[in-house]
């Protein structure tokens, strides 16, 4: 018996030039196609057989400009100088990093500017031998950490339970994957000036503060 | 930012049988056992009864046109020559299909068309390459 | 339900309908005395169409009928129910058909991508994000927190891809041991290829009825006797992951309302949301009010189907697989199932209350709901 999956992506070849020439520049034309063949040859429905079964293929990209808003602005502006900023909550005295300029948890405005050393330990961490895609598999893992800023963390006095800690998600590096452990000291590395402009990546990534 | 996504779709139990149908040469029309009622594109159960439908027919490639629009908009940005969009529904069935009308033939709610099979046909849409006037 | 599947041949529409026939025929209702419609589903770009909230109008019998989509994260398969439960609390409608579906098969190669999305874009997206870094940043945590070793946890896939082997509609039933799951490959350490849930396709459909109406439906009816819901901050990296107080105080409202005081004594089943494995035992922390009492039970076998906590028989998300939005309303049939006796081989004896939960965004959606035989 014949393929029971029908893939119309040659439909491309019946369009109008015009057509064509859109979807082809969106990368339409490319091969696809999964294991459907034994996705039929399986229990899939108790309702439906399906015969033949036809695919057809899209795509869609969005481009997105965000905006940073007023306080991660400032937040950025100061990155570019080297320079680590939070907001200061006059209700509950919380820092917070990343600074906005309300407290969730007093609902009120925020407009004391702090600046921080940048001195952190790591809240937790995980070693991702995977890329963004997924498919990419990587040699050496990279360390990627929750980091709380020092002095910045609001515990329960009795069971000591964090309640609120400033803190980041950044790359820990210069230290061996079993080195890292959970509150162990670090700081950040800051890229040189030249190559700074206003990103999260002014900071190249955290490093052991040592003893 | 960008957000790229590309998708794979199973036309699913109904409209693989639509477009196999194209593929064929023929319109395929599904037909509730229970009231009858034909639908192209064919679904895979009926809306009035709620029942699952397993009926499929083939049906005249006779078709009325509902309305229709002229547009010489492409995609976001892009102009071309203009295309007049038909909204048809064929004889004796519920549902309906959008697409072009052939540039010979002047446009008007209620006028009869059928479709222009390609030669070369995959099992798409574009197995139709538009509709003209019948007759 | 439908068949639960990494891929479904179906379209979204055509699986709404399967689902929602089944549950129609199983209360010997038709379309037409559904009074209103709840569905739910995850973000549009899994579908690649939008406001695909649309192909749940015709199959659930929707049409010209009051109709809502809920969207809570991976909370919204728990969360759908909590709406359908308003719309008969209120009073409003006898009977409310509540659906969920996913269909994450579209998204090619992989519906990863788009999950990546999730992440804030100034501070974290140029870092490079994949949706495993939260789940392995918090189950570090959580394993620091209460000592925990891999081993122990690996057990709960062993557990509940056991469950699901005897669930008819499961997707990742399988007889597997903890050496199989700490042997899979590691994606981001400490999370192994077999401590995720699979992406699946799949659909459910619950009918929510008054008690008038439910009595004239069926001899066992399962009652909602409490629904709890909580959102914690966004700022994610301000928050200790160890524990999720979210959980715990959405669970609270629900066992208020339920009149429950002593969790672990009063509940017989549990379905906590289980997308990774160190999740269950997370969540159900929460909803038992004891951080590191999950694992303990864990180690002690009473999570078993044939333990005195069985948690999960149904064979949650690890095992029957996670479509979004449908995984969470699975394990609400699940107690459904259990509750009304009707379980099966996955029937676990003497169960009259039980407790389902889902959670979802960025490590902070609580979703609760209780249920009494």
């Amino acid at each position: 018996m014949t393929s029971r999956i029908i893939y119309t992506h040659d439909y491309l070849q019946q369009l109008p030039q015009a057509f064509r020439q859109h979807l082809l520049k969106n990368g339409l034309n490319k091969e696809y196609g999964k294991d459907w063949e034994d996705i039929l040859n399986k229990e899939y429905s108790e309702t439906w057989r399906v015969e033949n079964l036809v695919l057809s293929h899209w795509k869609i990209l969005c481009r997105y400009a965000h905006t940073p808003g007023e306080a991660l602005a400032e937040f950025l502006v100061g990155l570019r100088e080297g320079r680590l900023l939070g907001t200061r909550c006059s209700g509950c005295g919380r820092v917070l990093i990343p600074p906005r300029l309300f407290c969730e948890w007093c609902l009120r405005e925020v407009s004391d500017w702090v600046e921080h050393s940048g001195e952190a330990f790591v809240s937790t961490y995980s070693l991702a031998y995977i890329g963004t895609d997924p498919g990419v598999r990587l040699a050496e893992p990279n360390i990627v950490a929750v980091l709380w800023f020092k002095d910045t963390v609001k515990e329960t006095p009795s069971s000591k339970t964090v309640l609120h800690a400033a803190g980041l998600m950044h790359m820990i590096r210069e230290c061996r994957p079993e080195d890292v452990r959970i509150g162990m000291r670090v700081k950040p590395v800051w890229r040189p000036v030249e190559q700074r402009r206003g990103s999260i990546l002014d900071i190249s990534h955290f490093k052991p503060a040592g003893e | 930012m960008d957000i790229e996504s590309q998708y794979e779709y199973p036309a699913g139990v109904a409209l693989s049988k639509f477009l196999e149908g194209l593929r064929n040469g023929k319109i395929i029309a599904s037909r509730c056992e229970k009231c009858f009622s034909k639908h192209v594109p064919p679904r895979a159960y009926c809306l009035d009864c709620f029942k699952p439908i397993n009926e499929y027919i083939e049906v005249d490639p006779v078709a009325e046109v509902q309305t229709y629009t002229r547009s010489r908009l492409l995609a976001v940005g892009e102009t071309g020559e203009e295309i007049v969009w038909v909204f048809v529904r064929f004889v004796d069935t519920l549902g309906g299909l959008l697409h072009m009308l052939d540039t010979a033939t002047t446009p008007r709610i209620g006028l009869k068309v059928k479709p222009v099979f390609r030669e070369k046909r995959v099992g798409s849409i574009h197995d139709i390459k538009c509709f003209t006037a019948a007759d | 339900m439908t068949y639960f599947r990494s891929m479904l041949p179906m379209t979204s529409e055509e699986m709404v309908f399967e689902a929602v026939r089944k549950c129609l025929d199983d209360a010997g209702l038709d379309a037409g005395d559904v009074d209103a419609v709840v569905c739910g589903s995850a973000p549009d770009a899994f579908d690649g169409y939008h406001h695909k909230g649309l192909v749940a109008v015709e199959p659930s019998g929707a049409f010209a009928k009051p109709f809502s989509r809920v969207f809570v994260g991976g909370g919204t398969g728990v969360g759908v129910t909590i709406s359908g439960w308003w719309h008969i609390a209120s009073g409003l409608f006898d009977k409310v058909l509540v659906v969920a579906w996913e269909k994450m098969s579209h998204p090619y190669p992989h519906a990863q991508p788009l999950f990546r999305s999730i992440f804030e874009p100034i501070l974290e997206q140029p870092l490079g994000p994949n949706l495993i870094w939260i789940f392995a940043l918090e189950m570090r945590r959580y394993m620091e927190r209460h000592r925990l070793d891999k081993e122990l946890i690996a057990r709960v896939a062993v557990k509940n891809k056991a469950n699901a082997m005897d669930h008819p509609y499961a997707q990742l039933g399988a007889k597997i041991t903890v050496d199989d799951v700490l042997k899979s490959p590691v994606l981001v350490w400490p999370v192994h290829r077999l401590d995720i849930s699979p992406t699946s396709d799949g659909a459910v459909a619950l009918l929510f009825a008054s008690e008038h109406e439910a009595k004239k439906i069926t001899d066992t009816p399962v009652w909602v006797d409490g629904v709890g819901a909580c959102l914690d901050s966004q700022y994610w990296t301000n928050r200790d992951l160890s524990y999720p107080y979210y959980v715990y105080l959405a669970a609270q409202q629900a066992y208020k309302m339920a009149g429950i005081t002593n969790p672990l004594k009063e509940i017989d089943v549990f379905e906590p949301y289980d997308p990774f494995t160190y999740k269950e035992l997370h969540h159900l922390d929460a909803l038992l009010g004891k951080p590191g009492l999950a694992p303990q039970l864990l180690k002690e076998g009473q999570l078993e189907r044939d333990g005195d906590h069985p948690t999960s028989p149904s064979g949650g998300l690890l095992g029957v697989g996670n479509p979004i939005a449908a995984a969470g309303l699975m394990k609400v049939a699940e107690l459904y199932w259990q509750l009304s006796g009707r379980a099966g081989k996955r029937q676990v004896p003497n169960a009259y209350v039980g407790v389902a939960q889902a959670w979802g965004d960025l490590m902070q959606v609580g979703q609760v709901v209780v249920c009494r035989a």
